[in-house]
């Protein structure tokens, strides 16, 4: 028994997946990038504005939220009805879900991170007559960072790979083009072994980058 | 007949108050501290030494009484008069834990709050921090990371950060109490060498110890606090053999054996 392995019949599709690998990229930095900032902002705004629980709460409901139904919420979104605006386009609408869902995410860990910035670092800083604002710049934001980046990291990962999802919505990522390939070429098999190595070289720099991270004395600067 | 030269006190401190919830800790304290003096303040552990270091430094707010430097009144019926983070700049706290910025260098340590609050360049603020660094014998910690100081260094560095500050008023709190003899000897001499850093000389420095030794041979005056008052005070080198009161001469027959 052997299989004969034929990756040449996707030759013709090399532009498609290279366009293919580009657009995962974008949808997953867009959404990584304005998620991760948006969750610092909700996550400060969360400690900072009165009726903090229900603000948690409300960010829990919407963390339950698959990332899937996300993309569908965006994606079928009456707009036309209810806003008199055109439909947004599936890249904008994948970037939104996977956004969002970054941003309670982040939202969060940075929410409960501020709890556990040393009160003696704080102490410190006002003893020496330190404004909140620079304690906060100097201080409190850059402990946050050190305790969220490796679980944030983590997430940044998830998302990239499952911004294939947005395939489903129409968004033209790698997954998308070696489904099209597939139903014309039939050769699933190496599609997809394509598929997954282009998602290791993909994920693999981000997963040894947050292993050196874990073990940097960087990390460790925190009381 | 010559005249008697009155110093009036940099710090003086009238009926200050204090009290978690209807635990009363500080019942009153009446202190004066001439120009570059030193107290130091001992008592059991509970007595409230430390949040009375913490009332003067306004990081804890008192619920009474007054607190004048230089004449000028910072704390009104335990109010503080001016911006609370203007007088801690003025009054400035170590501490026994060092409460450094893990985060940050040595150097970043001490010129963090000369460039924010005392508003010096990059350069100047660089500058003084080498000075004084280099007078508590830690230049070469400038460019380590707190975790990989040991604590004498660790805690010369809390007090270089704060002296570079040229602070009126410097309270010590419990700063030996995690160091071994050996290095609690460093940290004195340390202590020492800062008055003669530019405006230090007229600095009013107020300990808080356990040490008794330590509070004798580098404080001018020792002030006994008991039950949220200052029970007896009285000129360092004198307190252990002229303590007049019961409850000071109980405390400090436990002293005898110093260290």
């Amino acid at each position: 028994m052997s299989y004969d392995w034929d990756f040449s019949v996707f030759a013709p599709y090399r532009v498609a997946l290279l366009r293919g690998v580009w657009v995962t990229i974008e949808i997953s930095v867009f959404s990584i990038v304005s998620g991760t900032l948006a969750g610092f902002a909700l996550g400060a705004i969360y400690r900072l504005a009165p009726l903090q629980r229900v603000w948690l709460f409300l960010n829990d409901v919407l963390r339950a939220v698959p990332m899937l139904v996300w993309l569908f919420f965006f994606f079928f979104f009456p707009y036309k009805e209810m806003f008199g605006i055109k439909p947004l386009s599936a890249f904008t609408c994948a970037v939104l879900g996977l956004g969002l869902s970054q941003a309670v995410f982040t939202a969060d860990l940075v929410y409960s991170a501020v709890d556990r910035v040393s009160q003696r670092t704080i102490l410190g800083a006002r003893s020496l007559g330190l404004r909140d604002n620079a304690i906060w710049r100097h201080l409190i934001i850059p402990d946050i960072i050190r305790q969220t980046l490796p679980a944030m990291i983590g997430y940044w990962i998830g998302v990239l790979k499952l911004s294939n999802l947005s395939s489903v919505i129409g968004c033209e990522d790698v997954v998308f083009v070696a489904q099209v390939a597939t139903g014309q070429r039939f050769r699933t098999l190496e599609a997809w072994v394509l598929v997954a190595l282009i998602y290791v070289i993909l994920v693999l720099p981000m997963t040894l980058a947050a292993r050196r991270l874990d073990e940097s004395e960087w990390l460790k600067r925190r009381s | 007949m010559a005249e008697a030269t009155v110093i009036e006190p940099r710090l003086r401190v009238r009926g200050l108050r204090h009290q978690y919830g209807d635990h009363h800790v500080l019942e009153g304290i009446d202190l004066d501290v001439a120009p570059g003096g030193t107290l130091a303040i001992v008592g059991r552990s509970g007595s409230g030494k430390s949040t009375l270091l913490r009332c003067l430094c306004v990081l804890e707010e008192a619920q009474g009484g007054h607190v004048d430097l230089d004449g000028q009144t910072y704390l009104r019926n335990g109010k503080p008069v001016f911006e609370p983070w203007e007088i801690r700049s003025n009054s400035v706290m170590v501490f026994q834990e060092y409460n450094l910025f893990p985060n940050m260098t040595g150097l970043r340590n001490i010129t963090l709050a000369l460039e924010n609050v005392r508003k010096l360049g990059r350069q100047e603020a660089k500058d003084r921090a080498h000075d004084v660094a280099k007078m508590l014998g830690i230049e070469q910690m400038l460019g380590r990371y707190p975790n990989q100081m040991s604590g004498g260094q660790a805690q010369r560095l809390a007090l270089c950060r704060a002296l570079v500050l040229e602070p009126a008023v410097l309270c010590l709190d419990e700063i030996t109490a995690a160091l071994d003899a050996e290095t609690i000897v460093d940290v004195v001499d340390a202590i020492r060498s800062i008055r003669s850093y530019r405006e230090n000389k007229r600095m009013v420095v107020v300990i808080v110890t356990h040490l008794m030794r330590f509070a004798v041979e580098f404080a001018d005056r020792i002030a006994y606090l008991f039950q949220g008052q200052i029970w007896e005070e009285l000129p360092a080198k004198s307190f252990l053999i002229n303590c007049q009161r019961p409850e000071t001469q109980h405390f400090v027959s436990k002293f005898r054996v110093p260290f």
